[in-house]
């Protein structure tokens, strides 16, 4: 190293090699010491010989360069001292947790449909709640996995120990990914500070998390700084800030809303604020309102709504997030549609407390209105989806003639569903779903399941499953593509209970279905990994309380 | 009882990563019946996609592995997930009385060991005749390598007067043609290094000192051939064996090659592959003697490495020393591994001590591709120009071959305070293959060069 720099005398080896001897001559070392002496001696020997030559030289010389520096080579000096991680407190998981996590991470780098994050998650909260902490030597990897995937941020910190703030004051990448939670010990000026300034200046997924963060601590400073830089943001960054105005919502929203954000140039821009501003008592949801009683009535004597559709969709419908050509429903003609957004914008329980109706009378006349009952019906799904009015969800869910996953509107309500209604709905039709008759309903249970992205509780996990284990045992079960497609997922959505049922699947080499067989097979195998790691950390748990026993 | 490997040690002898993975997925109780320990072996039942199930059984000295299974992996993936699942929960096992089909295998595994390759006598005239057919193989071999090298000077030559600064534009065929007429002339060593100068040149930066660095070690092997006859028996042994001449393993294990009986450290392990092989090296370290030999293993394609060594552990065996001024490639003559002794020896205490070592060495054998360095007492650090080192007692510091990620576990497992690390030390960077900190071992992942 040293013998090769600019200054050094041996330099001028390096670029007589790199040049070659034929553009730059070969000129004899002037240098002191053995080093230098053994170089200009090489030129000096066997001077009859052919290796005279000024390229057998040149690489001799080179070659005794070469030995000298590698053999000479001097250690670089560090002064700085190594700041300590402070000593861990936590016990470390058992081999076998380890190990799971081990399988689990393989996972990831497989490309598994099994999103490893999600059950890391699982391990990481089973390790929390056990007061471990993963050993030192993964904790990098951790910190790696995690750092884009915001919601493992909390468990990291947990099962990490003291190497978590250790590391992240190391690691300026880390440090920024994770700083949401290194904030923790700072005031809350200063953290308001630091969104602030993440807001301004960071890229767009930042901005949004700091915002994010921002409007759960201090809800006016959050709006407030959106609506400073609002007009110089681009149209796909408007939309994703005024979804962050969801937590936290309220009237003070409203001037902003209105005044700025629905009178946007982009119609998906006004659209996103319009859904805000009529979850709020607003000026918004009352002109919706107003319009809406305009093209809906009942005659109470012959118990039917009046429809009058819009005739045109003027600029103040269209400011107020009304799209010309939106597509709701192929059945559903332009004004249709109009129609269709607008009723979606009104919380059924006005009509209740308009037409003096129930929910439930309000959906039946609804469907029974032979013309525009598409249109009201899927007004009524959007509707109940966006206000969470129970009383309608629930009957919509009640009424057999409307099939959720048959429409966008559906869907969405689905989504919607409290998760207990939503569990409660199926658990109602799984009996009917299993009956092996033409007169058994349209099997949506799967469709249903793939759909909705939830944790089941333990009852209706343990219901599923034996639902699963008897249709096993049936000639023609009711398992079908969704099912086989969905297998792992449904298993990483289980309860974690599953697993002391999971066994009575019975899956044998005889299964002529091999789609249904490696769907069973992945099912259990995801159900029983994920069941290992809670007894690993169960059974850890207990052999430490009881050491802690015996110590006492 | 349990096994006393660690997951990741066993995951070590999957021969590949879908073996890796396959095994993890298969070690769950319920896969598995009949399973049995005693104090030599474990074995199991797993259920597979036939009607009859797959007995799996593992001598736990070896580590040795057999199956039923169809698989020509091995170990087989039901192979690793016994392993796994007796390292995970070793209570699920059933200390008792071996079946026959576990107990006839460990008899054969028995009979093997102790069975002695019956020499064909030979009639003296025989052994003389033999002597000359090889030493006139061994003569024309000769010949044929100075041909080569006689070829390579030229090259060499030609690249000096030109300049290596041309060479950046020449396709990797500019060396690898080159490297084949070294194979041809029977100096397979010299042609990798001559392969490796390609590989070199691929660099984006820093490329002309090593390559500089590299056609001095070629030019070095080369000279020091031309004046063979010159040289003592153990250099001479040396320069052969760089040009890629082999020491016959059934000389160096009857007698020719230094034995030395220890308990042994796998203190690093790596593999790679070269021309289609899979070549792995193993470090291993003397807990009493002091020694560190590096023991090759070579496997083709999926096949399992000949030497089946575990790191982390110690084995108590006799290695068989190659001959060489500084003896460095061992062969194990015989060996048991030893799973309860911590993984600790004593090594190099600082930084200077070990670049001094270094430099002996290179004294004794001027083109020495690598040493390992055992270092105690050192903290691995990033310093601010983002490169890595190691840093000893008195401040002195080596530069660290290292992948970012590696460096971070490292970091992470010293936690600012020191630790032993072993590493392949190549005159100007160490690249870390281990760390050791109380009693425990860490694998590190190597850097692909």
């Amino acid at each position: 190293m040293a013998l090769q720099t600019k200054n050094s005398p041996f330099y001028e080896l390096t670029e007589t090699a790199i040049l070659g001897t034929d553009r730059k001559p070969l000129n004899r070392i002037l240098a002191s010491g053995d080093l230098g002496q053994t170089i200009s001696d090489l030129s000096l020997q066997d001077s009859t010989s052919i290796s005279q030559a000024p390229e057998r030289v040149l690489i001799d010389q080179l070659t005794t360069l070469s030995i000298a520096r590698k053999a000479g080579s001097h250690p670089k000096v560090f002064s700085a001292e190594m700041i300590v991680c402070p000593a861990e407190t936590q016990a470390k998981v058992s081999e076998r947790s380890l190990a799971l996590l081990v399988q689990i991470l393989a996972l990831e780098t497989k490309g598994s449909e099994l999103r490893p994050s999600k059950m890391v998650a699982e391990w990481l909260t089973f390790c929390a709640e056990a007061e471990q902490r993963v050993p030192e030597e993964f904790v990098p990897r951790l910190l790696g996995l995690g750092k884009n995937i915001s919601e493992l941020h909390p468990l990291i910190e947990k099962c990490c120990g003291e190497h978590f703030a250790w590391l992240l004051d190391l690691n300026q990448e880390w440090r920024s990914s994770y700083k949401k939670h290194d904030y923790s010990n700072q005031d809350t000026t200063q953290h308001i500070e630091r969104l602030t300034n993440t807001f301004e200046t960071a890229e767009q997924k930042e901005r949004y998390l700091a915002l994010l963060a921002l409007r759960e601590m201090a809800p006016a400073e959050a709006l407030k700084l959106l609506s400073a830089s609002f007009e110089r943001e681009s149209f796909d960054s408007k939309i994703v800030f005024l979804k962050a105005l969801s937590t936290g919502l309220g009237l003070h929203d409203e001037p902003f809303l209105e005044d700025v954000a629905l009178q946007d140039r982009r119609k998906e821009v006004r659209t996103q604020a319009a859904s805000q501003l009529c979850l709020i008592p607003s000026r918004y949801r009352e002109r919706m309102i107003a319009r809406a009683d305009q093209y809906l009535n009942y005659n109470s004597k012959n118990k039917q709504f009046v429809v009058t559709l819009p005739e045109k969709l003027d600029d103040s419908m269209s400011r107020d997030g009304i799209v010309d050509n939106l597509s709701i429903d192929s059945r559903l003609g332009q004004k249709a549609t109009w129609l269709c957004q607008i009723l979606s914008l009104v919380p059924t329980s006005h009509w209740q407390k308009k037409f003096s109706l129930s929910a439930k009378e309000i959906l039946r006349i609804a469907t029974a209105s032979s013309e525009w009952s598409l249109a009201l019906t899927l007004a009524l799904m959007n509707s109940a989806a966006k206000f969470d009015e129970v009383d309608i969800q629930q009957a919509i869910l009640e009424c057999s003639e409307i099939h959720l996953t048959d429409s966008q509107s559906g869907l969405l309500l689905l989504k919607a569903l409290p998760h207990a209604m939503l569990e409660n709905l199926i658990l109602q039709k799984l009996p009917s779903w299993s009956r092996a008759s033409e007169q058994a309903p349209r099997l949506d249970l799967w469709y249903y399941l793939e759909q909705v992205d939830f944790n089941w509780s333990e009852h209706f996990t343990r219901e599923i499953l034996k639902f699963i284990i008897k249709e096993c045992r049936e000639k023609v079960p009711v398992f079908g593509h969704t099912f086989y497609s969905n297998a792992s997922i449904f298993a990483l959505r289980m309860h974690i209970s599953a697993g002391e049922l999971i066994e009575q699947i019975a899956i044998n080499s005889e299964m002529t279905d091999v789609y249904r067989r490696n769907a069973l097979e992945r099912m259990s195998d995801t159900v029983k990994l994920r069941y290992e790691i809670f007894q690993s950390f169960k059974s850890n748990k207990q052999v430490s309380t009881s050491t802690k026993g015996t110590k006492q | 009882m349990s096994i006393a490997y660690t997951a990741e040690q066993i995951l070590e002898l999957a021969p590949d990563s879908s073996a890796a993975k396959a095994g993890r997925d298969l070690a769950i109780a319920s896969k598995w019946k009949n399973l049995g320990q005693n104090e030599q072996s474990i074995w199991g039942e797993c259920q597979g996609s036939g009607a009859k199930p797959y007995q799996t059984r593992a001598d736990l000295t070896g580590p040795a592995f057999k199956c039923s299974c169809p698989s020509r992996k091995f170990p087989c993936k039901h192979s690793l997930a016994l392993a796994l699942l007796c390292s995970a929960n070793g209570a699920l096992f059933e200390e008792k009385e071996p079946p026959a089909w576990v107990s006839e295998w460990l008899t054969s595994r028995g009979a093997k060991k102790k069975k002695e390759t019956p020499e064909v006598e030979k009639s003296p005239e025989q052994l003389e005749e033999s002597q000359l057919a090889k030493d006139k193989r061994k003569q024309d071999r000769l010949s044929r390598v100075q041909a080569g090298i006689e070829e390579l000077d030229l090259f060499i030559g030609d690249l000096m007067r030109q300049g290596i600064g041309t060479v950046k534009k020449q396709p990797f065929a500019f060396w690898k043609s080159r490297a084949a007429r070294l194979v041809d002339a029977q100096a397979p060593g010299l042609a990798r290094l001559v392969s490796e100068c390609a590989e070199i040149i691929a660099r984006s930066s820093d490329w002309e000192d090593a390559l500089i660095d590299k056609l001095a070690t070629i030019n070095l092997i080369c000279r020091a051939f031309l004046k063979l006859d010159e040289l003592s028996s153990e250099l001479k042994a040396d320069v052969l064996t760089a040009i890629g001449f082999n020491q016959s393993q059934e000389e160096l294990l009857s007698g020719a090659g230094t034995c030395i009986e220890d308990l042994w450290l796998v203190v690093g392990q790596y593999s790679y592959t070269q021309d289609r092989l899979r070549v792995q090296r193993n470090w291993l370290w003397g807990k009493n003697s002091g020694h560190s030999p590096l023991v090759l293993g070579f496997a083709h394609g999926t096949a399992p490495f000949d030497t089946m060594l575990i790191p982390g552990l110690f084995y108590r065996g006799e290695l068989v020393f190659y001959q060489g001024s500084l003896p460095q490639r061992a062969l194990i003559k015989s060996k048991c591994s030893e799973p309860a002794v911590p993984p600790f020896v004593s090594g190099l205490t600082s930084v200077a001590e070990a670049l001094g070592s270094y430099a002996s060495d290179l004294a004794k054998t001027p083109w020495l591709d690598t040493v390992p360095f055992l270092m105690q007492e050192v903290i691995p650090l990033k310093a601010t120009d983002g490169k890595w080192w190691i840093v000893d007692q008195a401040k002195n510091a080596l530069p660290l071959l290292v992948k970012e990620d590696t460096g971070w576990q490292l970091l992470s497992y010293s936690g600012g305070l020191s630790l032993s690390l072993f590493g392949e030390w190549d005159g100007t960077t160490l690249k870390p293959l281990s760390a050791m900190r109380d009693g425990n071992y860490l694998r590190l992942q190597t850097v692909e060069v």
